[in-house]
């Protein structure tokens, strides 16, 4: 199960894994790696919009849309209130103490209106994303890894996997967005230096100090403004448009107009009529502020410019070209910016979650210390091997399995506990032996035993045996890595491969043995105890079909086995039926409810063992 | 014998490697032990074939689908689908030599 990284931004969202041994960001059938972070509640149904859906009707459904919402994250009513003034969006009546709520509208499963939170849009977008990375991988992600702005705390961190929760995620950790960007950049490979990462995203912007030492990121300092971003921008161009006062779906408009001419003077002098001159003019002031920021956080962590070895540009804002000119003369270095500015965090975070998987493609040499190297597994009958842990799960890790007995009225079991990828417990390496004794003296099939691994996080193997019914338990320890090298290992996975046509062969043969024994067994015990129910000529039939199977149990060709298995099941068919209806028929005339159970158990129960 | 592909699994693993970016990694089909029934289908797309597995192409190379030897013996003649019903959406695995397959389809015994 991969582990995937998801950047929770406050305009966009971004979900990455990493595959064949590079992150690499999601798309969606747009072919976008950006998910609006917008969520929009349609009337008369449970299931929102989401992402560009969202969006794209958002100006006609204002108030059902809901977009930065990140920053109320962890919020309540009194400090939403202080930032709500502009929002195309209305807050819920609802106490100044209180989570932040919105209202979206009529609800639709009742009279009232209809009240979000944060961190339930979050949520809606956190799945969206999880099930893309979920079709994508062709299986249910492992855990997810998400960032958030370094300037978080600890009740909007908290909102934040709450979110994940309410989204059904398993949320391995959250990650510092400047973190995640050191990382996607692989500075932590160069082992030594201090490295500024300026993330200027669509509603927050965050300047942090990083100093690594080998190959540890460690935060100097943050600084920053939850409340500073490109949406900024785009409200300085409303403005410069002359449509600063309009509110609800105009403002929602006018928004979009102003974030299409942001974009074209990335690469343009002009647009719109509004010059790369003028917006700059506009903007400087912010950019300014962000600059201000970046002084204090360098003075927080008492340094110089001349102290910081590289500065890492993230977030969509830093590719408006005033902004990387300012933050290059600043930090007097040219940024790192090769990577996407919107990708960087999540692509990080990816790379975080791979290496907490213990299985990561891109730590090559945590390989053996973190995972089981060879599976594990109990011999059954016949010689033939159940694995419980199969190679390369990573550790700690459990997992049981329940047998049963081979022949009536056993009373002991061997467990045999072997390492390796053969289909046959001979061919595997033997950890250990013991015996689970005082079974209770029941038909075969009966007695539940219930069979558990675990394996802890130094590696060593503990097997328990626990019988269901008198709770007889016996288990023993066992150091499977002890005297396995590297080398020994591979050769024993180049066998399993080698071997694999005639070790299935095996199998396959020992198990229609191991069930031809059990028929046959069942069917003598049969004409042994209920002679008087079988027609005449029927024991001859019966007989001569067992006479042929005894003989093709001896070969090792399996068609005849489960041929002549399946003919002799076919031919006792009646005469077990008859044994049914007989032993039912004196239970129900002795009206005795737990005769008619044991009857049941007597005769379903001892064909039926496996 | 081989391995078949459907259209519909042809054109959905092209569209997850779209999505995934990964427009040259390989679909790898396989069995292993486990399951409501005895034996598990289990399907992954990775960078490239493992050095033994056993390597079918189609769309003139534009579509990989990679199985090891121990799981092709349970898995010769197969034909890959995909089907997108109200029950399920998935990838789905039509092996002749299955005798019987539990009611998810996941699971089987020869």
């Amino acid at each position: 199960m991969a582990n995937i990284g998801i950047d929770l931004g406050t305009t966009n969202s971004l979900v990455a894994v990493v595959m064949g041994g590079r992150a690499r960001c999601l798309l969606d059938d747009e072919g976008s790696a950006l998910t609006p972070s917008a969520v929009q509640f349609v009337e008369g149904t449970d299931t929102p919009r989401i992402g560009l859906e969202a969006l794209e009707s958002a100006a006609e459904n204002a108030q059902a849309t809901l977009t930065s919402f990140k920053r109320f994250m962890g919020r309540n009513m009194t400090e939403a209130r202080a930032v709500a003034g502009d929002l195309p969006y209305q807050l819920a009546e609802a106490d100044g103490d209180k989570v932040v709520r919105f209202d979206v509208g009529a609800d639709p499963r009742g009279e009232g209106r209809r009240e979000v939170t944060p961190v339930e849009a979050s949520a809606w977008v956190l799945r969206m994303l999880y099930m893309r990375a979920a079709d994508c991988l062709l299986a249910t992600p492992g855990g997810v890894v998400i960032t958030v702005p370094a300037y978080f705390d600890d009740a909007q961190r908290q909102a934040t996997r709450d979110a994940g929760k309410l989204a059904g995620m398993n949320v391995l950790r959250l990650l510092n967005e400047p973190t995640a960007a050191a990382i996607a950049y692989g500075l932590q490979e160069k082992k030594q230096g201090v490295f500024a990462v300026y993330d200027l995203g669509g509603g927050t912007f965050d300047i942090s100090i990083l100093e690594l030492t080998d190959g540890v990121f460690q935060v100097l300092s943050t600084a920053g403004d939850t409340r500073l971003g490109g949406d900024d921008f785009d409200r300085e161009l409303v403005e410069e448009l002359g449509l600063g006062s309009t509110s609800g779906g105009d403002l929602r408009s006018a928004l979009d107009r102003a974030i299409a001419i942001k974009h074209a003077l990335t690469s343009s002098d002009q647009a719109e009529g509004v010059t790369r001159g003028r917006f700059e003019q506009r903007i400087r002031p912010l950019v300014e502020r962000t600059l201000a920021s970046c002084k204090q956080a360098l003075k927080d962590a008492e340094l110089e410019v001349g102290d910081v070895d590289g500065v890492v540009l993230v977030g969509g804002s830093t590719r408006v070209p005033l902004v990387r000119q300012m933050v290059g003369e600043l930090f007097e270095a040219e940024p790192y910016c090769d990577l996407d500015p919107d990708q960087v965090v999540a692509l990080g975070a990816a790379m975080q979650a791979d290496i907490l998987s213990g299985q990561s493609e891109l730590a090559d040499d945590m390989l053996l210390m973190d995972v089981v190297p060879l599976s594990l597994g109990i011999e059954t009958m016949g010689g033939v091997v159940e694995r419980l842990i199969w190679r390369c799960t990573p550790i700690p890790c459990e997992a049981s399995e329940t047998f049963t007995t081979h022949v009536d009225g056993q009373t002991a079991v061997d467990l045999h506990v072997v390492q390796g990828e053969r289909e046959l417990s001979k061919d595997n390496r033997s950890l250990a032996r013991f015996k689970l004794k005082g079974l209770p003296d029941m038909p075969a099939g009966l007695p539940r035993v219930k069979v558990s691994f675990t394996v802890d996080a130094d590696g060593i193997l503990q097997v328990s045996a626990t019988e269901q019914y008198t709770k007889t338990h016996a288990e023993i320890d066992v150091q499977p890595s002890y005297g396995l090298d590297d080398a020994q290992v591979e050769q024993m996975l180049e066998d399993a491969i080698d071997n694999a046509e005639t070790d299935v062969d095996e199998r396959l043969l020992i198990e229609a043995r191991v069930e031809a024994e059990q028929i046959v067994a069942t069917v003598k015990k049969a004409l042994k105890n209920d002679g008087e129910l079988l027609a005449a000529g029927e024991r001859e039939a019966i007989e001569g079909v067992m006479v042929k199977l005894e003989a093709a149990m001896g070969g090792r060709d399996r068609k005849p086995v489960q041929d002549l298995s399946k003919e002799l099941d076919e031919v006792t068919a009646p005469f077990a039926q008859r044994r049914i209806e007989r032993d039912l028929k004196a239970a129900l005339e002795g009206q005795d409810a737990l005769a008619v159970s044991k009857a049941l158990e007597r005769t379903v129960g001892t064909s039926e063992a496996r | 014998m081989a391995i078949a592909i459907s259209e519909a699994a042809v054109e959905r693993f092209e569209k997850l490697k779209q999505m995934r970016q990964t427009p040259d990694h390989v679909l790898r089909v396989g069995v292993r032990g486990g399951g409501c029934s005895g034996l598990s289908y289990f399907l992954d797309i990775v960078e490239k074939p493992e050095d033994r597995d056993k390597v079918f192409t189609f769309k003139d190379g534009a579509v990989t689908v990679a199985v090891d030897r121990k799981s092709y013996l349970f898995l010769n003649g197969t034909e890959l689908d995909f089907q997108k019903t109200l029950m399920r959406t998935g990838f789905v695995f039509n092996n002749p030599l299955a005798g019987t397959s539990c009611s998810c389809g996941e699971s089987f015994t020869l």
